[in-house]
């Protein structure tokens, strides 16, 4: 359904050039939910506007493209040559709604007067709260109209771009419910990108980690956990509290991410991995796929 | 060493509504010499506030605060920076908040308690010692807090709060904007830290994993009031409150891909406390 | 140092800004330094070369009674940099301790400072200016406190609401956990984050106290003749306009003019320059 091919995004900017996305391949099925895991500067971000189609004008696309059913849209407003049933949700839901008006006035914006009420049920919110302003719900409560207002659009990709930040667990928890429920009874598919690894496995059939604008590894959620093979997934693993006893088990990774701006190496992970070897500096490892499900971009994946 | 009777805070109604709201409704708990305390909770369950009461930078409306014996709650936070408890008492803060001066370099920063509280002339040796206790490298010493990444304000905020030799060192959140990888640098930091120094911990946050590594013991908070304390271990496996089990069922866990277990679990969830 | 630098890479991108800084850094240099250059005496009268246009020897030309008027400019350039700067000073420092004051503690505080200052901005400010002028005697220390009487409110308001808005912010706390009492809090965090804001207010009020000075002496109020003054050559050479001799009030009008528009068009760049960091 989406397929990105190789796409390479540089922005242009005081410092120099950032080369935010370095040859990012990935696949989407329908129906399926995909997590896109990543440290902040990792840009995953960017890739997830870049499908949306809501990059900057100051980026530029270097190389690749992104297929929707084989068609090349392209990821920019501007660019934007197909309509790609994709909808995207945003990190502080307060802030992505309108506060002078009401709830109902922006999904009837979106999906027109008569649906308002259906799409507030199907987020297992009361209609009646169509007549609220953003400002008089909670937190958890504006990340479901937030929702609403994406499903408005009848999508087939839902973008989730660390949609449940900064929500309470326990609100998290519901979020992420609804939206696997909506996936398997709409077969939408759905794009999950948050830095917490946790609550990607918990929730989403794949996982790809990406590392300084570069996908390291692309793997089903149960084959991520138990035997990652990128010595980046296996260090982030090990740096998750939950994976350890106690605070002394926790695994610092090494060095930090790589300017974007400056010089890099092939692989990106390079300055930081343990596992190095001289032919890393030689050319960016390709993504290669050990089992037909799972593709590591390492030229010495742990095994 | 530190024992929290019945303490609350209850502040005015703002707006259209006039009744008090009480943030804190009391909480009670003490806290032993070298021990590390974890108080959990959702946003608006209280937890910074008592925090807050408890470094003295808010005034309790009820209850007592005995800190080796002395009731620092009836002393007015103005009048308790010049008492002797300030510099055994310290606070670092979320680091995602804007709790460094943007004005002064970190060489600043930690330099003013010590100058403040501990009276020090010369204070370049001791800024220099505490930046290696914190692994802060010391050319950062001389940058503004916008220079900084995250972890390293992380970093300077814990080294001010060291800064005085304090006996209690209240935490809040202080990894909740910070990547997994630097989450697990400063955690791993921390906790050295309390080894090396016999220091108290009080740490609050939301994260249950983060306590779960940090905390001896833990408390948790809903709504200003105490639902649940004990050992953490106790708790985290078999909490008694309905809330306690609420919030260890809706934590994402890295093996488990149990969904089922987890959606009911969120669905017994009473409905939002009111904010 | 940060700010050096921060203004450097601001000048390199508003090129503008950085011309009206080198040309008020220029006129600054020119107060200091122009009276030892000029050729003529600016008080030196002489009737047989009275109103004589602009040659290459005199670029100004000269006055009703030979006065070279290049020189009475220089001269003036002096005074009225003067007046301009210690009005801007005298409000900023009593302006800022009012409105930190104001911000940081609330309450009853709070409310008579304001009292004070609205009953200030309440007036129409030339006219007040005139007021205290009229009544205090026609000098330039009365010109000085007229003029920074009145804009001792604009930096009340303007530090009052800086203040109020980070009282409660994170590295307000901090300071206080670290040992500050609250005026340490108030004078060493705080008050320092409006110095940008108040940088730009400056600039701007010292293009308004320039005008309010010349104005002021336009209608006799304030410096009386022979001392050359922007304000009073205008007036002087008013008159002469109609008869033909536009170089007596154009010059200095002129003068005038690119140092307030230098001095206002600094502040926009300035502000512009500051506010886009302030919202990191």
């Amino acid at each position: 359904m989406l397929a990105v091919d190789g796409l390479t995004v540089h922005f242009e900017t005081r410092r120099g050039v950032v080369r935010a996305l370095d040859r990012v391949s990935l696949r989407i099925a329908p129906g399926e939910i995909v997590g896109l895991v990543g440290e902040s500067g990792s840009g995953k971000s960017v890739l997830s506007y870049a499908i949306s189609g809501l990059l900057d004008a100051a980026a530029r696309i270097v190389a690749g493209d992104i297929l929707w059913y084989g068609t090349p849209i392209g990821p920019g407003r501007e660019q934007r040559t197909t309509r790609a049933a994709v909808a995207q949700i945003f990190q502080n839901p307060r802030a992505s709604l309108n506060p002078i008006r009401t709830i109902g006035q922006q999904l009837a914006d979106v999906a027109g007067k008569r649906r308002v009420a259906d799409l507030l049920r199907s987020v297992r919110l009361d209609p009646e709260k169509a007549r609220n302003y953003s400002f008089e719900l909670s937190g958890g409560q504006c990340q479901r109209v937030g929702i609403a207002l994406a499903l408005g659009c009848e999508p087939e990709l839902l973008v989730a771009d660390e949609s449940t930040t900064g929500l309470d667990v326990t609100t998290e928890a519901a979020v992420m419910e609804l939206i696997g429920d909506l996936s398997a009874r709409r077969g939408m598919a759905t794009l999950l990108v948050t830095h917490n690894l946790a609550l990607a496995a918990a929730h989403c059939h794949r996982i790809l980690v990406m590392h300084a604008g570069q996908i390291v590894e692309s793997a089903p959620v149960a084959m991520l956990t138990t035997a990652a093979l990128h010595p980046y997934t296996a260090q982030l693993i090990a740096a998750t509290p939950q994976h350890c006893a106690s605070a002394d088990d926790l695994q610092v990774i090494p060095g930090q991410l790589p300017d974007l701006a400056g010089p890099l190496t092939p692989c990106r992970f390079a300055t930081r991995c343990q596992r190095h070897a001289p032919e890393c500096d030689e050319a960016p490892p390709p993504l290669v796929a050990i089992t037909p499900d799972h593709l590591v971009a390492c030229r010495h994946p742990l095994c | 060493m530190l024992k929290v009777c019945a303490l609350s805070k209850a502040f005015d109604g703002r707006g259209w509504k006039a009744q008090p709201v009480i943030a804190v409704d009391g909480i009670s708990f003490d806290l032993a010499k070298g021990e590390s305390l974890g108080i959990v909770g959702e946003s608006g369950s209280g937890k910074s506030t008592l925090g807050r009461m408890i470094s003295r930078l808010i005034q309790p409306t009820k209850g007592k605060i005995l800190f080796d014996g002395d009731d620092i709650a009836a002393i007015p936070p103005a009048a308790f920076v010049r008492r002797p408890q300030r510099r055994r008492i310290q606070h670092v803060f979320q680091d995602a908040a804007e709790n460094l001066t943007p004005h002064m370099t970190a060489f600043a920063a930690i330099a003013d308690p010590l100058r403040r509280l501990v009276g020090l002339k010369h204070v370049t040796d001791r800024v220099r010692e505490l930046a290696d206790s914190v692994s802060l490298s010391r050319d950062l010493l001389e940058r503004y807090p916008h220079q900084l990444s995250g972890g390293q304000k992380a970093r300077v905020g814990i080294a001010r709060g060291l800064a005085s030799e304090p006996a209690l060192l209240i935490l809040d959140e202080p990894t909740a904007a910070l990547d997994v990888s630097v989450q697990a640098a400063i955690l791993k930091l921390l906790h050295r830290l309390r080894i090396d120094l016999g220091l108290s911990y009080l740490l609050i946050t939301h994260d249950i994993e983060v306590v779960r590594l940090m905390c001896e013991r833990v408390i948790i908070m809903r709504n200003g009031r105490l639902v649940e304390a004990g050992p953490t271990r106790t708790v985290l496996a078999a909490p008694q409150s309905e809330h306690g089990r609420a919030l260890m069922a809706a934590v994402p866990r890295l093996g488990q891909i149990d969904l089922r277990r987890r959606q009911s679990a969120a669905f017994r969830i009473m409905p939002r406390p009111p904010s | 140092m940060a700010l050096t630098a921060a203004l450097q890479d601001g000048f390199r991108r508003d090129p503008l800004t950085a011309v009206t800084a080198g040309f008020i850094l220029a006129v600054c240099v020119l107060a200091l330094i122009g009276p030892a250059l000029t050729a003529y005496d600016p008080l030196a009268t002489d009737p047989a070369n009275a109103l004589m246009p602009p040659t290459w020897l005199r670029p100004c030309g000269t006055d009703q009674v030979g006065r070279d008027i290049c020189a009475r400019i220089v001269y003036a350039t002096r005074l009225d940099l003067f007046i301009a700067v210690s009005a801007v000073v005298i409000a900023l420092v009593i302006g800022s301790l009012i409105g930190s004051l104001a911000g940081f503690f609330g309450g009853w505080v709070d409310r008579i400072a304001m009292w004070v200052t609205d009953t200030i901005m309440a007036f129409p400010l030339f006219l007040l200016a005139m007021g205290i002028v009229a009544a205090l005697g026609s000098s330039v220390e009365n010109i000085i406190y007229a003029t920074a009487i009145v804009n001792v409110p604009f930096y009340a308001r303007t530090v009052r609401a800086e203040i109020n808005q980070r009282r409660d912010a994170g590295f307000v706390e901090a300071a206080r956990v670290s040992g500050n009492g609250p005026f340490r809090v108030l004078a060493f965090h705080l008050f320092p984050t409006t110095v940008p804001q108040l940088a730009v207010q400056m600039t701007l009020t010292m293009g308004w106290a320039m005008l309010n000075a010349a104005a002021l002496s336009f209608i006799g109020l304030g410096i009386r003749p022979p001392t050359p003054e922007w304000g009073i050559m205008v007036a002087e050479g008013a008159s002469f306009i109609i008869t033909g001799e536009w170089w007596v009030a154009l010059f200095p009008g002129l003068a005038l003019v690119l140092v307030v528009l230098s001095l206002n068009l600094l502040g926009d760049g300035l502000r512009d320059m500051i506010d886009p960091r302030e919202r990191r």
